[in-house]
């Protein structure tokens, strides 16, 4: 489940297709005509996929509509023959893409770009761009490019005018490997500019007819005998299927056909919002509960005992339960719900189905890894008041108090051991010689807490078959081999300890969270990692503090370690700015022992689907980090749930980076506290409260 | 629209038998054994038709349940809810159509629902619906002819619109037929009483 296409094919099946597709994607998967861009955009928060080919150039786009007015978009291109010894060049980019005004009755829309600011430099270009619809069926677009849009006809900069500074364009990629991956900045909007334009006529329901006048020279290209053209003029035909799929035949250049074919999905329509899991039980008529056998006994045993199975078919662990002066404390671990709001649902109405009558409060926390993380208190006549009530999302919500469970005491429980026999696929991107490989084979997974707080855990992995180790780049990284060398460690066939740790969780305090951890944190490190975390139950600014001792593992993955060790950690804090967007900096000592900070900027959905990047930027240099310059990246995280319609914690995570070096890295240790808490404070739990009843 | 209409009602609920749940929900098994009223019912959309079975009466207020685990909410046989077909009609407020229906009268009326959207919240919907009496209508339940009156209850809400129709058995004060909204993503749901 680990692969990106696997997933991305997966999002195509069983997804609704998005709604307004009236924005085109270009061929390079951004709104556009067939190479130049428009001023269009797609609607907030979709995410679309392209794949584009003509004559040697394949252009694989992700983009997505961060805001309603700013879009991004990561590419992978493979150009045939593009590089000075007639090697096929492998490229990365970033495009950004801004909104300034909106269409209106007479003013066109507006817009203006970053293609390639901080990659390779050889899709380097930026625009300013116009789109004015007429009619239902016809869009005109006209723009001002620069860079490598600026190359037919340019023309001195207008930007001149206002500063010396934008009449020339220093050369961009040509300082070597070393400076790729630096902000281009210091080129964006300067040196000529040209102008482009088209039309796009959407002569049927699903078909549509682009034609473009191209800025573009390909003069690169051109140099290297991969693209010949005789004509500024491109032409299109595209049908959109009624699956969401779009495909477009063009001609290009006068010389060359091309293809493409995208994908636009809406994360916030999953195929089965809200899922299809099976109904909760109803709340029955108290009398009736009342009336049941093991509520007319003297002590509470049976009455444990029948709650325990009663939550345990809805994947609900019970914890504890004391029940006294009409009040009854439930502890409970969630195992099966993506959306606690649905866990604590559940559980509620199967506490009042079960309790006697005179329970009137139930204090219902929420346990994990044996740390009681928050208490919410329902009262028992609000439940029975609102269950069909059209508002009783809402209201049962407002009456419902959420506290932190630090003071709660801890229940004993007995010994809890897991196994889980699973296959695994390991996938490793970009790689020149062969852009994905991957690792396929079978892994154990095995958990046992003897007491609550206290967890043993084990990955063990038996890889079957694969070529990541087969990579022969070998690294050449001055920095020490901290990620790099993650080939030698795929290499061999001989069962791989992945993890095998003793961590300890607890509640330092009020709002407070600790673990420690000690063993093989991760494939390539062990040693000792310590983390206290301070989250609020109301608030939307939480703090960590993590520290590490690590020693670098050997490549077999058994249990010896190589010479080289570290300290590192980083303070944390991660806000929730609303809307969907969370923000984190991660500040201190990364595992080659540079200094610097992390800054990840994620928009989630309200169903748990989540886009993000991040960059690194540590002490370093350039230089030392090598091809890319800095860490950074894309993350993806899809809950399974979103893709099956049936209820599971599982999510289907995906990092891209353009390239794995040393600088930047992180240590990767299980069951972070931020993470574990995640969903379970006060604003998440409201966020997702509709599913309460569900 | 009546024609097409009929036609699926009757082939969604004379095909329910074959379509069972070869392993039912271990709920519904136990409702099995209790011997509680049990209702017909097809989700018109998903080509599906079974028997439901009542889980819980609180209030006036039913939950049936399906052998696969879906729940469908009733109130006199008038629709409140559902759960287990995706983007469920979590809760209704129906009270003005509800006296209209069961009174067997003509008028405008508001309802209410509120809908599990694809981000998890409650999303509410306001409707305004023209219920009109159709006239007395015979209809067959199991083995027994009964006399009815269909009333329909045409709704339009900002975003949709539906047409909902009710069987009502006059002596009683209860729909025991009906086709009724469950919302745009679930379609028109049809249920009918096993004969009481």
């Amino acid at each position: 489940m680990d692969a990106l296409w696997c997933l991305i094919a997966a999002i195509v099946i069983s997804a609704a297709p998005a709604t307004g597709r009236a924005e085109q994607l270009s061929f390079y998967g951004t709104p556009g005509l067939i190479d130049m861009p428009s001023a269009q955009v797609m609607p907030d928060g979709n995410f679309a996929v392209t794949s584009g080919y003509f004559g040697g150039n394949l252009r694989n786009t992700l983009s997505f509509q961060i805001t309603p007015r700013l879009s991004g978009a990561f590419r992978y291109a493979v150009i045939d023959g593009f590089q000075s010894d007639g090697a096929t060049l492998y490229d990365r980019s970033f495009d950004l893409h801004l909104a300034l005004l909106p269409e209106g009755a007479v003013m066109p829309s507006v817009a203006m770009g970053l293609r390639d600011f901080g990659g390779t430099g050889i899709y380097s270009s930026e625009y300013l761009v116009a789109s004015k619809s007429i009619g239902p069926d016809l869009t005109i677009t006209a723009g001002l490019g620069w860079g490598r849009l600026g190359a037919r006809d340019g023309f001195a900069n207008p930007l001149g005018r206002l500063s010396d500074h934008f009449d020339t364009r220093p050369d961009v990629g040509e300082g070597g490997i070393g400076t790729t991956g630096q902000l281009d900045f210091g080129a964006w909007f300067r040196g000529d500019a040209a102008l482009f334009g088209g039309v796009t006529w959407q002569f049927a329901e699903r078909a549509t007819l682009v034609a473009e006048y191209s800025s573009d020279t390909y003069v690169r290209e051109a140099e290297r005998g991969v693209v010949r053209q005789t004509s500024p003029l491109n032409l299109g035909l595209r049908y959109g299927f009624e699956n969401g799929v779009d495909v477009g035949i063009y001609s290009l250049y006068g010389t060359g056909v091309g293809a493409s074919l995208s994908y636009v999905s809406d994360p916030a329509r999953p195929a089965i919002p809200g899922g299809r899991e099976a109904a909760a039980p109803s709340i029955m008529p108290r009398d009736l509960v009342a009336g049941a056998g093991w509520n007319r006994q003297d002590d509470d045993a049976e009455l444990r005992d029948v709650l325990r199975l009663r939550l345990g078919a809805e994947g609900i662990d019970l914890r504890g339960l004391t029940v006294e002066a009409g009040t009854a404390r439930v502890q409970m671990e969630n195992q099966r719900w993506p959306v606690p709001a649905q866990a604590l649902g559940r559980t509620a109405r199967i506490v009042a189905n079960t309790l006697p009558p005179g329970v009137r409060r139930f204090e219902l926390t929420f346990v994990t890894r044996g740390m009681p993380v928050t208490m919410v208190s329902l009262a028992r006549d609000d439940l029975e008041a609102l269950e069909h009530d059209v508002d009783g999302a809402a209201l049962m919500l407002a009456r419902a108090q959420i506290t932190d469970a630090a003071d709660v005491p801890p229940i004993g429980q007995g010994a809890a051991l897991s196994l889980d026999l699973s296959p695994y696929l390991d996938l490793s991107y970009f790689d020149p010689d062969r852009p994905v490989r991957a690792d396929l084979g079978l892994q154990l997974s095995v958990r046992y807490s003897p007491a609550p707080g206290l967890m043993f855990s084990g990955l063990l992995r038996q890889p079957v078959i694969g070529n990541i180790g087969d990579a022969t780049r070998v690294s050449d990284s001055v920095l020490p081999h901290v990620r790099s060398d993650a080939a030698l460690y795929a290499t061999g066939s001989d069962p791989e300890i992945s993890q095998l740790t003793a961590a300890t969780f607890f509640r330092p305090g009020r709002d407070l969270f600790g673990r420690v951890t000690v063993g093989y944190l991760e494939p390539m490190f062990g040693g000792l990692s310590a983390e206290v975390l301070w989250r609020p139950v109301d608030g939307l600014l939480a703090l960590g503090l993590e520290i590490n001792h690590v020693w670098q593992r050997n490549y077999d993955q058994g249990f010896g370690f190589q010479d080289y060790e570290v300290l590192t950690g980083h303070a944390s804090a991660y806000y929730a700015f609303g809307n969907g967007f969370e923000g984190q900096i991660n500040a201190g000592r990364y595992l080659a022992g540079d200094y610097g900070a992390t800054v990840r900027l994620d928009r989630v959905f309200g169903n748990g689907f989540r886009i993000g990047a991040f960059a690194t930027l540590t002490d370093a240099s350039f230089e030392e980090f090598g091809e890319g310059s800095f860490d950074k990246g894309i993350v993806i995280e899809v809950p399974l749930t979103w893709l099956s319609g049936q209820p599971s914690r599982d999510v289907v995570r995906q990092v891209l980076r353009p390239v794995l070096r040393d600088g930047g890295a992180r240590i990767q240790v299980a069951d972070r506290l931020y993470d574990l808490t995640d969903g379970y404070r006060a604003d998440d739990l409201a966020d997702e409260w509709g599913k309460f009843w569900r | 629209m009546m024609r097409r209409f009929f036609l699926v009602l009757l082939l969604a609920l004379t095909g329910c038998a074959a379509d069972m749940a070869p392993v039912p929900d271990p709920t519904y098994a136990a409702l099995m054994q209790a011997g509680v009223p049990v209702m017909q019912v097809g989700v018109e959309a998903a080509g599906t038709a079974t028997f439901a079975r009542r889980e819980t009466l609180r209030g006036g207020i039913a939950t049936f349940l399906t052998p696969d685990g879906v729940a469908v909410i009733v109130q006199d046989g008038m629709l409140r809810g559902t759960r287990g077909l995706g983007a469920d009609m979590l809760a209704s407020d129906i009270a003005a159509s509800r006296e209209l229906v069961l009174s067997m009268r003509s008028g405008r009326v508001e309802r209410l629902h509120s809908f599990l959207d694809g981000e998890d919240r409650a999303a509410m919907r306001r409707y305004v619906c023209d219920i009109a009496v159709q006239g007395p209508r015979a209809i067959g339940l199991g083995t027994l002819q009964i006399d009815t009156v269909l009333l329909t209850e045409d709704c339009a809400g900002s975003e949709e619109e539906f047409v909902n129709y009710y069987w009502v058995l006059p002596a009683a004060r209860r729909v025991v037929q009906s086709r009724q909204w469950g919302g745009a993503f679930s379609g028109m749901i049809v249920m009918r009483d096993v004969a009481p």
